[in-house]
Formats: structure tokens, C-alpha cells, sequence
């Protein structure tokens, strides 16, 4: 059944209201019924207008009861002066027009259903709350309100896992973010989870109303919570059951908090979803013990996605996952972040842009060879060198070696908030790593105007288009000879349409919708028949250990109405 | 017998929890005072559990006097023993923690303990900023509690010291702490620009 719930009136006068509405028809159709014609008509009341449509019911006793239980019980969620109007009229009608149209037939229930365009607002202003399985069991009850959200699938609400989030900068703490954020505006509920960093511990709350949990647990190797394996038990059971979460999704095989929080989630029987964004060898030991453990994790994880085809391929490889249940969705980049330069730089003096981690992963050592062969080869290039790490030492060795001091400039560890005007200072983006899975950071150097030069590893060749991107083996004399390339190519770079092609190639809306889609496929995964009881047990478990459940908090300002605020009514249990 | 009538008593009690909430507000003369208890139940079965721990105890260390020719020690360790036992048990036990809200003076917190000791704490108005709903997050658990954001001090002040009422009984007395605190919050900024 699908129907499409559209709210937000804009106190205007009742023509004027019908003037803004487009008027559309869409059909329900239970499975049992086909035929009769039920048309809903509630009158928008002026008072307080949520309500942007007008529906008129002509029913039978049957329907209005389905209806009370679950249409008008949704609708009370964002209706709730009207309730009562509503009642004695459809009662006032049903009396007098069941007879005309009872059918023994099926009925099909038509909405009438307006859109207001007046601000080009489209969505719902509603709270949602989590989708309880099948109505028909929920009947009557009044927790089993299914929501929609703005595309007409139910919500969902998510809790990410990973080790790495914010005040870290990175690309996985940079996706989660911005995937977090736009699910939120879809209408989803997301929370985060992830360890404590420093003095930062305990909840904090981030724009648009995203829940952060930092739960005290120090880490103890490169940002990873120390692996014991039921410690974190508690407090992910507590987290789960007091937010009300339906699905969970981990970030990262390297985070120990993820497989952690997976693997306990799976226990107690929700949906799991994880995202692999990196590629991981399979011959060193480190590497040969983490698929053992992602082996492991992802035996019994609903579905996976992976930035790239090629990661979708390290990934099924190394774990033994059936391919089917792999999704690829590519990263996006803030488009709005990113711009070019407004007036476009001169080419006398070429500038090449470098901005990465300066380890050995990221290809420092082959910078070393490039950057004084290109120095001898063109005369005019300059180089800009940013970020910071253990192979900075030879990167200084190198500018010394060769007296390359005015041609290289180093600026150290740059602040993700200055990332930009770096890249717009430059020409050409140069990215020597030597394995990716998908590298945000070209994208972001597209996105700023800029020509890439990048090693042929990983998931690079697949981001993007040809003409914006120039491959090379990860050896200096083929480097050097892309990066030449470049510089003849250069002319024809229009940086202002690199980025318009960009905001149309990559945006984080379309990763979330796609994501979306992937979490509806993991809640349809069939349960199995322990979880019945798991679920009872989870239900009693709540009870027996007072978890107070969280309520939902609509947070003002970035609505556009005043908000009543929280409402701590206690559900009925 | 007058009073009881216009005493007031909201008893919400947890379905399976230790914590009965009392809300007294007080008519007649005490019609400002508003307090909230909140009283530890004392569970009938734990009781016995403990005497008959306590008696296990105790012959075990029968047992041990008989065998062994040291009754100097064991009388020593069993006294200690039980001196510690019946500390935890029944002098540090809460019995109940109540909030009494005077709106124009302040807020009295109370602790009452098992051995009749009664700790109370006052904080006048003038010194709440806030009272605020915390989320705490510890390694293994999420629970909520109830502070006060003090003027002129940068930790919080929790309400409840030693029990942990689950949140429903912690919003009624929130709302109360709200209503008290704000209608005082003019004043005393009026106050503030004059120094």
C-alpha cells in the first residue's frame, strides 16, 4: 500500500490554499479488496494548519475502522486538535451514506492530497516513530504508527558505528556525517556511536538533531576501542533499546567498535548493514588477521556496500560474502564546499596541488622521486605541498637536496575548514597513493576546478570521467610523464564547468536514497525463528531494567514552525 | 484531617522497580512548599534472602571456631565482617531522597539513610541557573538524572546523590524546578545589572 502524506500549511485563506494545492489521486488498494471507492475529505481547519488537504469519507463501518486504526491513527500524529472533529464527522456520515456504497467487493481508497508549493516546502513536519512490523497483528495498537517519509517508504531509524567520527577529519568520519545528514532530512532517525575522544564523552548533539554518543571507552591502537568482546555489550543493548533503533549500520572493517557492535546487534536480532571503505591486502599478517575477523562479522550481516566495484571485489574476496548481498554506492563530495576560484589563475607559473597524509599508504615516497624531476623537466611549475606526517622529514630532505626551496612551499597540517583555499591556489591536483578504494580527495580537487594527476590503484580510475583526470602507473618516470600531459592539457580545463559537472556527477542526497534503498532491502531479510523470542526477550528485557526509552525530540530551529517541544507522556507498555 | 484534603498525593510507581514517587503539595498554610519523594521499596524477598545469607555466615563461622584452635582471629574477622555487612546494609541503605521546592527561598535536598541519619542540602533560588535533564553515559549503562546548572560554578549539581529514579519520575520534578526557577529568573537578572 503506498500513499503519500504531504503537511505544512501556510495560514492562507481557504481559496488561495486551493489555488496552491496540486491535486492528484492516488490509489490504494488492500490486498483483499479491489472495487468500492472511498474518498477521504477532512477539512483544513484554520486554526492550526497541518493539515494542507481536504478529504471527504464515504465509507462503511469495516473500512472506517481500518481507517481509525491505521490511517486516522497516523494522521493523529500531526492532527491531533482535530481528532475529535474528525471522529463525529465520519461518524455523522457513515450512518447515512454505508448503505450507498457498502459493496462486498474490494474497495479502493482514494486520497485527495494537496502539495503546497508555496514555499517549495515539500515534506513532512510530523515526528515519526519506528515502523513495528505488520499492522495487522498492531491493530489497535497505539505504538504502531507507520511513517512515511518524504518519498513514501517508511522511516527507519539508524544507529552508525564506527570507531572514527567526529573531531576526527577523514573520509569515513566525513561520510558518515554527511550521509547522517542528509538520512535526516529523508526523515530518518540517526544516531551515532562511537568512543570517547579526550574530554569529549557522554552525548552530544550535532546540526540537524544528530545524536552523537561518545560512550567512555578509551582507545588503544590508532583510534580503535580496545577489542573485548562482550565489554561494549551493555552499553550497545542499552543504546539499541532506549533510541528505539531498527537497523544498525557499522563503518569501517577496521573499527573494533563496529565489529563489536555488529556482531552483538545481530545477537539480538536487527537488520545490519556495514560499509567497507578501504581496500586491505591479503599477504601480511595484519591484514590476513582482519579478514579473519571481518570474516567472521560479515558471515551474518544482512547487506554490505562498498565505495567502488573494486572494493566490492576486495571485499567479497575476502570475506566470502555471496556477491548478491554487496551494494556499490559511491562517496560523494559537498559540492558547496568545494568551489573553484572566482577569477581563474594565470599560467605562467603552473602551480601543482598536493594535500594528503604524508605516510608511506599515500605514496610520500614517490613524491620524493616525482617532485625534482618535474622541477628539472618544466621550469615553471611550482609545487604546494599540505598535510603532515612521518615521511614529511624526507619530503624536507628532498627540497633541501635539491634547492628546490622557492619552488616547493610546505604548509604543514591543514585544517579541513582551509582545505579549499589551498586546492583553489593551484592548477593541478596531484594524488601519488598507493592503494585507494575510492579517493574523496580527487573529488574534492575536481570539484575546486582542478586538473588530477593520480597513481592508477584502487577504485581512482572509476571516480571520474576522463577528461577531468590524467592516470599514471605508481612509478616516477610515468608520473612525471601524466603530469606533463597535464600541463599540455591544462588550457582546456574550464574550472567552473569541472564543478558543475561535479555537483550533477556526485551528491550526498543521492548516496543517502540510495543507502535508503539498501536499508528497505535489509529489513525485509526474513527473520529466523530464535529472534521471535530474542525479540520478546528484548520487549521484557526493557521492562525488567527500566531502559527509559528516549523521547522524540523535535528540535526548533530547523523547522520552520514553533515546535510544542518534548512530550514525555509515557507510552502505554 | 484538614489537610488531607487538600493534600495532593500522585503515586507513580514503577512496574517492576525499587522507586515509589510521592508528590506532596501542601494546602493550607504551606501552600507554597511543594515536595517530591522519592522512597526506596523494600523488597520482602530480598530481606529474607539476607537473613539467611547472614545466617550462613554465621555458622560458617561456627564451623570454622570448631575446627580451628585460633578463636581469637575468626571472632576478630567475623566481627569485622558483619561490622561491614550491616554497614552497607543497613546504614549507607537510602530509604528515600526527597526535593522540597520553596519557590522564593530555594530548593532543600534530602537523603534519609537506614541508620535514621538525614543529609540535607539547600540550595537558594538565586543560585539556580537551571535544573536540566542529563543524559549520563557510563562504559556499560545510559541513564538520565537531574541537575542544577549553578551560577558561578562550572560543575552541575546532581538532585539525587545516591538513587537513580528512572526518567518518568524525574520529569514531574523537573517541570516543578522549572516553573519555581523561572519565575524568579527575572528578578534576580534585574538584580544582577544593578551591581
Amino acid at each position: 500500500m503506498f500513499y503519500h502524506f504531504y503537511s505544512k500549511n501556510d495560514y492562507r485563506a481557504e481559496k488561495e490554499k486551493k489555488e496552491c494545492f496540486t491535486e492528484s489521486l492516488l490509489a490504494i488498494t488492500n490486498d483483499n479488496y479491489v472495487d468500492a471507492v472511498a474518498r477521504l475529505l477532512f477539512k483544513a481547519e484554520a486554526s492550526k494548519p497541518f493539515v494542507t488537504f481536504s478529504c471527504e469519507l464515504i465509507c462503511f463501518s469495516e473500512i472506517r475502522l481500518w481507517f481509525f486504526s491505521r490511517e486516522l491513527r497516523l494522521l493523529k500524529n500531526w492532527v491531533p486538535l482535530r481528532m475529535k472533529h474528525l471522529e463525529v464527522y465520519l461518524s455523522k456520515i457513515s450512518s447515512s451514506t454505508c448503505n450507498r456504497w457498502f459493496s462486498k467487493e474490494s474497495p479502493i481508497f482514494c486520497f485527495r492530497w494537496g502539495l503546497n508549493r508555496y514555499k517549495g516546502y515539500l515534506g513532512p513536519t510530523f515526528d515519526m516513530t519506528a515502523y513495528s512490523g505488520g499492522w495487522q497483528q498492531h491493530f489497535l495498537h497505539p505504538r504502531s504508527m507507520i511513517s512515511t517519509d518524504v518519498m513514501g517508504g517508511p522511516t527507519h531509524r539508524i544507529l552508525m558505528v564506527s570507531d572514527f567520527f567526529y573531531p576526527n577529519f577523514g573520509g569515513v568520519e566525513n561520510h558518515i556525517y554527511y550521509l547522517s545528514q542528509c538520512l535526516l532530512k529523508l526523515g530518518h532517525r540517526v544516531v551515532v556511536l562511537t568512543h570517547a575522544y579526550g574530554n569529549r564523552s557522554g552525548v552530544r548533539y550535532m546540526t540537524g538533531g544528530l545524536k552523537v554518543y561518545y560512550i567512555p571507552w578509551r582507545p588503544f591502537l590508532m583510534q580503535n576501542t580496545l577489542p573485548t568482546f562482550y565489554g561494549t555489550l551493555p552499553i550497545i543493548r542499552t543504546i539499541l533499546i532506549r533510541e528505539k533503533i531498527s537497523l544498525v549500520h557499522g563503518h569501517q572493517a577496521f573499527s573494533t567498535l563496529c565489529h563489536e557492535a555488529l556482531m552483538h546487534a545481530r545477537t539480538m536480532g536487527y537488520k545490519v548493514v556495514f560499509t567497507d571503505h578501504s581496500l586491505y591486502g591479503f599477504a601480511d599478517v595484519g591484514s590476513i588477521h582482519m579478514n579473519k575477523v571481518l570474516q567472521f562479522t560479515l558471515a551474518d550481516v544482512n547487506q554490505v556496500i562498498c565505495v567502488s566495484h573494486t572494493s566490492k571485489e576486495n571485499t567479497v574476496l575476502r570475506s566470502g560474502l555471496p556477491p548478491e548481498k554487496v551494494f556499490v554506492i559511491p562517496n560523494a563530495v559537498d559540492t558547496a564546499m568545494f568551489k573553484p576560484a572566482r577569477s581563474r589563475l594565470n599560467y605562467d607559473k603552473i602551480i601543482i596541488v598536493v594535500v594528503s597524509r604524508l605516510v608511506y599508504r599515500k605514496g610520500a615516497d614517490l613524491l620524493v622521486e616525482v617532485i625534482p624531476e618535474v622541477c628539472r623537466l618544466c621550469p615553471n611549475v611550482h609545487f604546494i605541498i599540505g598535510g603532515d606526517g612521518p615521511k614529511r622529514v624526507r619530503l624536507e630532505e628532498m627540497r633541501e637536496k635539491h634547492s628546490l626551496q622557492d619552488r616547493v612551499e610546505m604548509l604543514g597540517a591543514v585544517p579541513h575548514a582551509q582545505v579549499q583555499s589551498v586546492l583553489i591556489s593551484g592548477h593541478i591536483f596531484l594524488n601519488s597513493s598507493l592503494t585507494e578504494a575510492f579517493c574523496i580527495a580527487i573529488l574534492e580537487a575536481a570539484s575546486c576546478g582542478l586538473l588530477t594527476v593520480s597513481t592508477r590503484v584502487g577504485g581512482v580510475p572509476e571516480v571520474l570521467p576522463d577528461d577531468m583526470i590524467v592516470l599514471a602507473e605508481p612509478m616516477p618516470s610515468d608520473m612525471v610523464q601524466a603530469i606533463k600531459k597535464a600541463i599540455h592539457m591544462l588550457p582546456q580545463i574550464d574550472p567552473q564547468e569541472m564543478h558543475l559537472r561535479m555537483k550533477d556527477l556526485y551528491s550526498w542526497y543521492d548516496v543517502a536514497r540510495r543507502t535508503e534503498v539498501v536499508y528497505d532491502r535489509a529489513l525485509k531479510c526474513s527473520d529466523e525463528n530464535l529472534l521471535e523470542h530474542l525479540s520478546r526477550y528484548l520487549t521484557f528485557g526493557a521492562w525488567a531494567d527500566d531502559i527509559d526509552e528516549v523521547p522524540d525530540i523535535k528540535l526548533p530551529f530547523y523547522q520552520d514552525e514553533d515546535v510544542e517541544g518534548i512530550s514525555w507522556e509515557p507510552k502505554p507498555k | 484531617m484538614c489537610n488531607c484534603n487538600s493534600l495532593r498525593m500522585t503515586m507513580v510507581t514503577f512496574a517492576n522497580g525499587r522507586y515509589t514517587y510521592i508528590h506532596d503539595d501542601h494546602g493550607g498554610p504551606f501552600q507554597a512548599v511543594d515536595s517530591h519523594h522519592i522512597v526506596v521499596q523494600r523488597i520482602s524477598t530480598r530481606r529474607f534472602l539476607v537473613y539467611i545469607a547472614t545466617l550462613l555466615l554465621l555458622a560458617n563461622a561456627c564451623n570454622i571456631l570448631m575446627l580451628k584452635e585460633n578463636y581469637g582471629a575468626v571472632l576478630l574477622w567475623s566481627i569485622v565482617l558483619g561490622f561491614f555487612l550491616a554497614k552497607s546494609l543497613y546504614w549507607k541503605r537510602v530509604l528515600k531522597e526527597s526535593v522540597v521546592v520553596m519557590p522564593t527561598l530555594g530548593v532543600q535536598l534530602e537523603t534519609h539513610y537506614g541508620s535514621g541519619r538525614i543529609v540535607r542540602r539547600f540550595v537558594p533560588m538565586g543560585k539556580i541557573l537551571r535544573s536540566v535533564l542529563n543524559e549520563c553515559v557510563t562504559p556499560v549503562t545510559c541513564y538520565w538524572s537531574l541537575a542544577f546548572i549553578l551560577r558561578g560554578e562550572s560543575e552541575l549539581m546532581l538532585v539525587f546523590q545516591e538513587l537513580r529514579p528512572p526518567v518518568k519520575m524525574l520529569v514531574p520534578i523537573w517541570k516543578a524546578l522549572c516553573a519555581a526557577t523561572e519565575s524568579k529568573e527575572n528578578s534576580y537578572t534585574v538584580t544582577e545589572d544593578s551591581h
